[in-house]
């Protein structure tokens, strides 16, 4: 069985082939939109995502060295996501289905993250973090679910150091030399302001440290301001993983997501991990950021489940979350 | 004053079994987080240990049953408390149990007092079939809706994962006895700012969003 999978939640417009036996993945292209300065705007990530999926999907196909005809499912993420930049996924992968006649597999965007994670790192019965610039969340897997047990209750952990290190003049670029420009800042910084260190139960919330940040910026050194919001946002988040774990006793992390990748949070949970005797396993970086990869093989483990949706109603969900989604694979 | 053994590792204290003068009691020790920024950690540790007593000391005062303190160590972070032999609500399923927690977190709120953390490990029965509430560890004084909202919300949110077969039986025995103690017009409106805090949540559904935010951009 060949999957082509389409992601396009965010500012990544990716394809990904992949089989179903070893060594799964085939190809994995992308294109990520880069903004010369600001967020993101939705319809230049529209703009971007259309100019880019022909010749995306052509570099994917070669890299796999196979047709459009060998292919047996089209897979995309059908959300959560960024309303303008779903529609250009989806809009490509309805395309392609009908002028192939090729099957529509819808895939939530979140499971192909922890899809791909399971996949490459070989975890059996993970707590999973689920962490990029849209998401925060402590997952764990339950009863044919993946289960949120715990999540930011307003903006993200990446959407926090972005915005951050935009307002303050640190951002674009916000990775240098691999580091995120928040680390960079930090390793300036000498000592810990009183910033709000707000966990509530399994949950957290960011905004109010953004706002304190930027208002510290007026009157302190900006490493310090780096480095405490730093250390407040990911005490916030290990503290309510570390209830999960209390409450779950689970014996393996599983890291997912865009904020996988840095270097800092890392030390951080293998501190963690040693302290509980628990093993810390974090996907590998060219599948934690956005990536078509993992849609295709979350789509490849729902199309062996006989998951799959007619293009009418293959409508987008902007809003859709991993909780909601019947895991009728794992079950 | 002896610790015997470890009772349980919870997420930001280890609970110790042992004796103080002659008591069966229970030490509950923050220790110091290896990840953590040491200052940021003893300022942490230290606030929530004697926040968590004083919060203790309120709750037995307006008559929601919790352990005893003993002894407050505040160099190390550590409460020494009454033992309470039982098990945790965790482990029962009583819709009476159920309606006595929604009335101790109503006495709370009507108190000025929000737990921080409601969940069904912390409730302990114990053999004589008395209801405590434990872990003030996060409580905070407060007269905001919002955060009596919160430990509804959270405690709904705990039920979906600790128990998803019997969340909706569990919630609505909860609030009966939330509404004996704060009347039916308040706990309205508790069970409103929670579901409001709910729908600030990320990815709630367009139509749940829009009953609750009014400046909602349709995207």
């Amino acid at each position: 069985m060949l999957v082509l999978g389409i992601e396009s939640t965010a500012h990544t417009f990716g394809v990904g082939i992949v089989r179903d036996e070893e060594p799964y993945i085939m190809a994995n292209e992308r294109d990520t939109y880069v903004p010369k300065e600001g967020g993101m705007k939705p319809t230049d990530l529209l703009y971007h995502h259309a100019s880019v999926a022909p010749s995306v999907i052509r570099s994917a196909l070669k890299k796999a060295s196979v047709s459009m005809k060998d292919i047996d499912y089209i897979a995309f993420s059908m959300g959560p996501g960024i309303g303008p930049a779903l529609r250009v996924g989806a809009t490509v992968a309805r395309a392609l289905s009908l002028r192939y006649g090729k099957p529509l597999v819808p895939v939530n965007h979140g499971i192909g993250h922890i899809e791909i994670g399971f996949l490459t790192t070989k975890v059996k019965d993970p707590l999973i973090l689920y962490l990029s610039g849209g998401n925060t969340q402590i997952i764990t897997l339950y009863k044919g679910r993946f289960r949120v047990f715990g999540e930011t209750l307003d903006i993200a952990l990446g959407n926090l150091m972005d915005t951050f290190s935009r307002d303050a003049g640190l951002a674009p670029p916000y990775i240098v030399n691999g580091k995120h420009v928040i680390d960079l800042c930090a390793e300036k910084g000498k000592k810990i302001i009183d910033f709000p260190y707000v966990v509530k139960g399994q949950d957290m919330s960011y905004s109010g440290l953004l706002t304190a940040a930027k208002n510290a910026l007026k009157s302190n050194d900006i490493g310090d301001v780096c480095l405490t919001l730093r250390e407040v946002a990911f005490d916030m988040l290990l503290e309510a993983t570390e209830r999960a774990l209390a409450l779950s006793g689970k014996r393996e992390i599983l890291i997912v997501g865009g904020v996988a990748a840095s270097g800092s949070l890392r030390r951080k949970l293998e501190e963690l991990g040693r302290d509980w005797n628990v093993e810390i396993k974090v996907v590998p970086s060219e599948f934690s950021g956005d990536n078509g990869a993992m849609i295709a093989y979350a789509g490849m483990l729902e199309a062996k489940a006989k998951i799959s949706v007619e293009v009418e109603k293959s409508q987008v969900k902007p809003r859709w979350r991993v909780d909601e989604v019947e895991v009728k694979w794992r079950s | 004053m002896e610790k015997l053994k470890v009772l349980k590792r919870g997420a930001e204290s280890v609970i110790y079994e042992g004796y103080f003068l002659g008591y069966r009691a229970v030490f509950k020790e923050r220790r110091p987080k290896p990840y953590r920024d040491p200052s940021l950690d003893k300022k942490i540790n230290m606030e929530r240990t004697m926040s968590e007593a004083h919060f203790i000391y309120n709750a037995l005062k307006i008559g929601v049953n919790s352990p005893a303190i003993f002894y407050i160590d505040k160099e190390n972070s550590t409460l020494v408390l009454e033992y309470i032999d039982g098990s945790t609500v965790r482990e029962i399923d009583s819709d009476e149990v159920t309606r006595k927690m929604g009335e101790y977190i109503a006495l709370l709120h009507t108190h000025g007092i929000a737990h921080g953390d409601v969940n069904p490990n912390n409730f302990i029965v114990n053999r004589e079939g008395e209801l405590f509430l434990i872990d003030f560890g996060l409580a905070k004084r407060t007269d905001d809706i919002e955060d009596f909202g919160t430990d509804i919300e959270v405690f709904y949110r705990s039920l979906e994962t600790m128990k998803p077969d019997s969340r909706d039986k569990m919630i609505s025995a909860f609030m009966q006895g939330y509404s004996n103690i704060a009347g039916k017009e308040r706990a309205e409106l508790v069970l409103d700012a929670a579901r409001r805090i709910r729908s600030r949540g990320r990815y709630v559904s367009r139509e749940e969003r829009k009953k609750y935010v009014f400046d909602y951009e349709d995207d």
